[in-house]
């Protein structure tokens, strides 16, 4: 590997494999994702988008292979390094994964007190409002995330794995649960976190986050990345297997639309 | 037959070695506690208020029936063999060393013992686990250490609570039975009472404190995904705890009077 490439690396997965109640659901996965890259991971349900997620994440472990970043294996990293990848790597869930006993303030705040000492509790509450309110959660931060709706929590979750402003952002179905006004607003954070270079890696089957956001198509289907191109040259791909051609027809379907709209508006 | 008999052989011995990890990883990181900037004090003194403080009534009550109960026993069985002075033995051996610790870490157990498997499993199904991993926070120092530390000292807060209880408890019933000033039974009560028993029963709490956090806690985080396997999860940890903490307590008496 070039000194080049190895800076331009910013996540790397080899041969990864793994498992669950004895069924397999990765196959030797490998993919690379660069400091700055969008990646957008798509393919048919249970086919284990969220298991690559998570695995490249560190949150669930390989049976075999590995994932690096940074050029450093996830799985051998000592405390330091870890929080330091912990930093630098956030993760948004599909589900909110929300700490149920904490307000909606901590579950944004304890990143912030772990990494960020030197804020006060005062600016560590600042901070987590500002995010909180410029993706549309209006309501009071001392509520327990129990009373939110699962749109909300999902802003909740995205907010926590963004509030560190980390350079690679995980996230797992973003736009779920949302409805439109939400899914805008998280448009618009998405959009912040693209000019200020942030690596994105996102599980979807949003076309309309893919279309406008992802600069690179992974297709995963039956624990197997069966497609991994540019999105320049995705929608033009030919002889493609079920589930990529499935996904490009989608987004194909998607860019159709998107130019019939810009047509009528231009009338 | 031979095959499943080795996979299952080997599925125990591979969850028994992940068990001494755990309790391994426990250990060393109740260790570094205090010696850290901790962001799970609350976790902590919740951990007190609940273990230590909320079961006081229910382990005052049970101590106090305790002692009530041997002092009617022994008052009326005693002197048949006249031997009515050992009234006060029987009851720093019943309730200091023996049953106050075992009967405390029982309620314990039932309380708190649940609580934690049910809570950390719950969170586990809601993947609270994997969002605290996400952002730095080890699950073990952050959840599982408080719990830890928290049990041992509310068990033994309780376990001397059971004492005061119990004692006074069987101080009362001696009223109605047989009066005599509390100078007097204060007195006999002292003269039974050694600092060994004091310490053994004391070293029985922190023993069965550390078994039942850690059962707990292991019984939770081992749960699979599935929302049915909460309950499964308390189930076990209270099944676990009785049995360990019963073990425990065998061996220290043994230790004690071998």
């Amino acid at each position: 590997m070039s000194a080049e490439n190895a800076s331009a690396l910013l996540l790397e997965l080899r041969g990864i494999s793994a498992s669950s109640g004895g069924s397999e659901i990765l196959e030797d996965v490998s993919m690379t994702v660069e400091r700055g890259d969008r990646v957008a991971v798509m393919g048919p349900s249970g086919s284990g988008k969220s298991t690559l997620l998570k695995v490249a994440a560190g949150l669930e472990p390989a049976g075999s292979g590995h994932a690096f970043f940074d050029g450093r294996d996830i799985a051998t990293l000592g405390q330091r390094e870890e929080l330091d990848f912990r930093k630098r790597a956030g993760f948004g869930f599909q589900d909110g994964a929300l700490w149920e006993n904490q307000t909606v303030l901590n579950n944004l705040a304890l990143p912030l007190r772990i990494h960020r000492p030197e804020l006060s509790e005062p600016e560590i509450a600042e901070r987590s409002r500002a995010l909180l309110s410029s993706l549309g959660f209006t309501d009071s931060l001392g509520v327990r995330p129990a009373t939110l709706s699962m749109g909300e929590r999902k802003i909740v979750s995205i907010a926590r794995a963004i509030v560190l402003e980390p350079e690679l952002v995980f996230l797992d179905d973003p736009t779920g649960h949302l409805d439109e006004d939400a899914r805008d607003r998280l448009y618009a954070v998405v959009d912040k976190l693209v000019r200020k270079g942030t690596t994105i890696v996102a599980v979807t089957n949003n076309s309309g986050f893919v279309r406008r956001f992802a600069l690179r198509l992974v297709v995963v289907a039956n624990g197997r990345v069966t497609y991994d191109v540019p999105m320049k040259v995705a929608l033009a791909a030919e002889g493609l297997e079920p589930a990529a051609r499935s996904v490009v027809a989608r987004l194909k379907r998607y860019a159709e639309r998107d130019r019939l709209d810009e047509i009528e508006e231009r009338r | 037959m031979i095959e499943s008999i080795g996979a299952s052989v080997r599925d125990k011995a591979s969850r028994f070695l992940y068990a001494l990890a755990f309790f391994g990883r426990v250990v060393d990181r109740s260790l570094r506690f205090f010696r850290r900037r901790q962001v799970g004090y609350k976790v902590l003194v919740f951990q007190i208020l609940f273990t230590g403080v909320e079961a006081l009534l229910v382990n005052a009550v049970m101590a106090m029936a305790i002692g009530a109960a041997i002092i009617v026993i022994g008052s009326s069985l005693l002197p048949q063999f006249g031997q009515s002075r050992l009234m006060y033995d029987i009851m720093v051996i019943v309730i200091t060393k023996e049953l106050g610790p075992l009967l405390t870490a029982f309620i314990v157990i039932a309380r708190s013992g649940t609580a934690i498997a049910t809570e950390l499993a719950g969170m586990v199904v809601g993947h609270e686990i994997e969002a605290y991993i996400s952002v730095g926070v080890d699950p073990v120092s952050f959840l599982v250490v408080p719990r830890v530390i928290g049990m041992v000292a509310s068990l033994a807060l309780l376990s001397i609570y059971f004492n005061l209880f119990g004692l006074l408890g069987s101080f009362l019933v001696v009223q109605l039975i047989k009066p005599i000033a509390f100078a007097e039974y204060f007195q006999s009560l002292l003269a039974a009472l050694a600092p060994g028993d004091i310490l053994s029963g004391m070293a029985k709490s922190l023993v069965f404190g550390v078994i039942i956090s850690t059962v707990a806690s292991y019984q939770g985080f081992a749960i699979g995904r599935a929302s049915t396997e909460i309950p499964v999860a308390g189930i076990k940890a209270v099944g676990q705890s009785f049995v360990l903490c019963i073990f425990a307590d065998v061996l220290i008496t043994l230790a004690q009077y071998a």
